[in-house]
């Protein structure tokens, strides 16, 4: 029995199915481990050094996570980085009065009221939402320009616990169980992806697929708040900028979706857009380690998502790509 | 009776006409024309708001000198949403087509410009490839080699901008950007509403299984309408080069953005297909440039220019967004 065979046996295997993804992608981050450490033994790949790394990735992990909701139905988000700005700031300031319920329930429910005006805009108004949200980005960076007064928000010392383990990992632990339970659990994973897979044969089935894409930004929203959260903590201040400059956060997470998405085949997505998330920063300080300079983050973000989107897809023949 | 049969014709005759106007207002017609009024309440409006300064002749050339670049990526674009697809990278591909016509420029600007041209149709034909071979969304593909290349634009001036030879900013001349951007213009109108190309993009736009039975050869058209793109604004790096004469890692930063605001602003319909006109190009980036410079000249603080620009952003795309042609909204 030849390797591919063994491979296609494995995969049908009813046990090691389920977990031939995420064993994927573990073997994908050991290799780019491997290399890196290989090239750079001593600047790279420590394990209190690949647990900071992992620390950082969970971040964006928890976008990634609310990202799913939408993307997997076809939708799309400019006002991601806006919202992480805007919902940090409001978390911050309200944290100055309230302390750490100030900080979850400013950021959140700042989150869950942006991803509930996105939605609502979106369905009543009938734009597509990568319309709306670049119109709903320029606005919430001026309102996160004008809650934050023109000044660096910077969160007290004594209220960092979200900033590094173990209350980060606790707080994504809680997101990504919550995406889980979500997705596999209710009736809005499973109408996401109807809605995702046909939207008019939904329609027909009798989901209120405006109902559900409303939702669907409201969960996403919800989560970017708590990436708000974790985003603050870990880099102890948020500054607001106007001129689109927020639109640099919108991407990262996107990245950990686009894995969610590619191995959402093997019915594991939030694993995958954990590991890949994890992936993507073995890749970028693995580079660092090489003493190169941070500018090539971009470079090697673009290439390896470009290259797993690429393996990954295997679109039906003859199916209309737009 | 006679009397009778005369007023009610009348009658009729007039409401008649109150139906007809009815129906252009609510006709395709008259709403192909609100991105043009749209335009002329825009100009209105800051005209009297700055005292008609903004109308005059420094203001114009001001506002010109803005618009020449962005409008002729915007033409590649316009292709690629006639297509129905989405190009993230435009300004990566200008930070990169940049930095070729500044270092070829040393040698001779003409052939600087070429490798421009050439260096944004290769981004464009990888883009196109990606798209095509490997059946991956436009929007995904672009996103990621706008990271590429915008990574690789910063990597390159990590050190320092990357300089053009000095005399290139002698031809910094409006006559010749305006007779460069009317020619990249006038060229890519004539190819699209005089030859089929127009008709096999708003075609594929429209229904691309239809098109391809039709005998359109759908994969070869859309990877050249990228490399087109690419191209174009290849072309459009050159008269960026020509106006900073030098480049940095912030070079076409949020163009792709400006690009995609500046289309829809036009009335450029997002799913593409047979409502896209090419005056969508034109009066889209007039109306991005000048509510951009309007604002500017109110002298309002940046937050509360760019909360004017989103606002009005959303109203205009509310009032012209043709909602008929999109079958489901996504």
């Amino acid at each position: 029995m030849n390797t591919g065979m063994r491979l296609m046996e494995m995969k049908n295997n009813k046990f090691f199915g389920r977990f031939y993804g995420i064993l994927l992608l573990l073997l994908l981050a050991f290799f780019f481990w491997g290399i890196f450490k290989i090239l750079s033994p001593d600047n790279f790949g420590t394990p209190e050094k690949m647990y900071y790394y992992l620390q950082s990735s969970i971040i964006y992990s928890v976008g990634a996570c609310g990202f799913y909701f939408i993307v997997v139905m076809g939708l799309f988000d400019f006002s991601i980085g806006a919202n992480v700005v805007l919902s940090a700031i409001v978390g911050v300031t309200m944290a100055k009065q309230f302390g750490y319920v100030g900080l979850l329930v400013g950021a959140m429910s700042c989150g869950l009221l942006i991803g509930f005006c996105n939605g609502i805009l979106y369905a009543k108004l009938r734009i597509p939402s990568m319309i709306v949200t670049v119109g709903l980005m320029l606005v919430f960076e001026s309102l996160a320009y004008f809650a934050s007064g023109g000044q660096k928000q910077s969160l007290d010392s004594s209220l960092q616990f979200f900033g590094k383990a173990p209350g980060n990992m606790i707080l994504a632990l809680i997101a990504f169980l919550l995406t889980f339970f979500i997705l596999k659990y209710t009736k809005v994973g499973t109408y996401c992806y109807a809605i995702g897979s046909d939207e008019y044969v939904a329609k027909n089935m009798g989901i209120n697929v405006n109902r559900y894409k409303i939702l669907g930004f409201v969960l996403l929203h919800f989560f970017v708040g708590i990436m708000a959260i974790l985003s603050v903590s870990f880099g102890t201040s948020m500054t607001a900028t106007t001129g689109m400059a927020s639109m640099s956060r919108n991407f990262t997470p996107l990245m950990g979706t686009f894995f969610g998405l590619a191995f959402r085949k093997y019915g594991t997505p939030v694993p995958a857009m954990i590991i890949g998330e994890f992936i993507i920063s073995i890749i970028f300080n693995g580079f660092i380690a090489l003493g190169a300079p941070t500018t090539i983050q971009n470079v090697v973000t673009g290439a390896a998502l470009l290259t797993i989107v690429a393996l990954t897809t295997r679109p039906a023949k003859g199916v209309v790509v737009k | 009776m006679t009397e009778k049969t005369k007023e009610l014709t009348y009658k009729d005759i007039l409401i008649g006409k109150l139906r007809r106007i009815k129906g252009a207002i609510g006709s395709s017609q008259l709403h192909d024309f609100f991105p043009l009024i749209g335009l002329l309440i825009i100009i209105a409006v800051f005209a009297v708001m700055t005292d008609m300064r903004i109308v005059e002749a420094k203001s114009i050339n001001l506002i010109l000198s803005q618009v020449y670049v962005l409008m002729i990526a915007s033409t590649g674009v316009f292709l690629v949403m006639t297509i129905g697809g989405l190009d993230f990278s435009q300004g990566s591909i200008l930070g990169i087509a940049s930095i070729v016509i500044s270092y070829l420029s040393f040698y001779s600007i003409p052939l600087a410009l070429a490798a421009g041209i050439m260096a944004g149709a290769a981004i464009g034909a990888f883009n196109g490839l990606f798209h095509v071979k490997c059946k991956i969304p436009s929007f995904i593909v672009t996103i990621c080699t706008m990271y590429l290349f915008r990574g690789l634009c910063a990597y390159i001036t990590t050190d320092a901008p990357v300089a053009a030879v000095t005399s290139i900013t002698g031809l910094n001349l409006t006559w010749l950007k305006i007779t460069l951007t009317a020619a990249a213009l006038l060229l890519v109108y004539a190819i699209f509403s005089f030859t089929k190309v127009g008709i096999c993009l708003k075609a594929i736009g429209a229904g691309e299984t239809a098109a391809r039975f039709s005998g359109i050869r759908t994969n070869l058209t859309k990877f050249f309408i990228f490399v087109a793109a690419g191209g174009l604004t290849g072309f459009a790096a050159f008269l960026n080069v020509v106006k900073v004469g030098s480049i940095t890692a912030t070079a076409g930063n949020q163009l792709e953005t400006q690009i995609l605001i500046a289309l829809v602003l036009g009335g450029l319909p997002i799913s593409g297909g047979a409502k896209a006109r090419f005056s969508n190009i034109v009066i889209g980036t007039l109306i991005y440039c000048i509510l951009n410079n309007g604002l500017v000249m109110l002298g309002l603080d940046t937050a509360v220019q760019q909360l004017i620009k989103g606002a009005i952003f959303l109203f205009v795309v509310a009032l012209t967004i043709d909602k008929k042609s999109l079958h489901i909204i996504k």
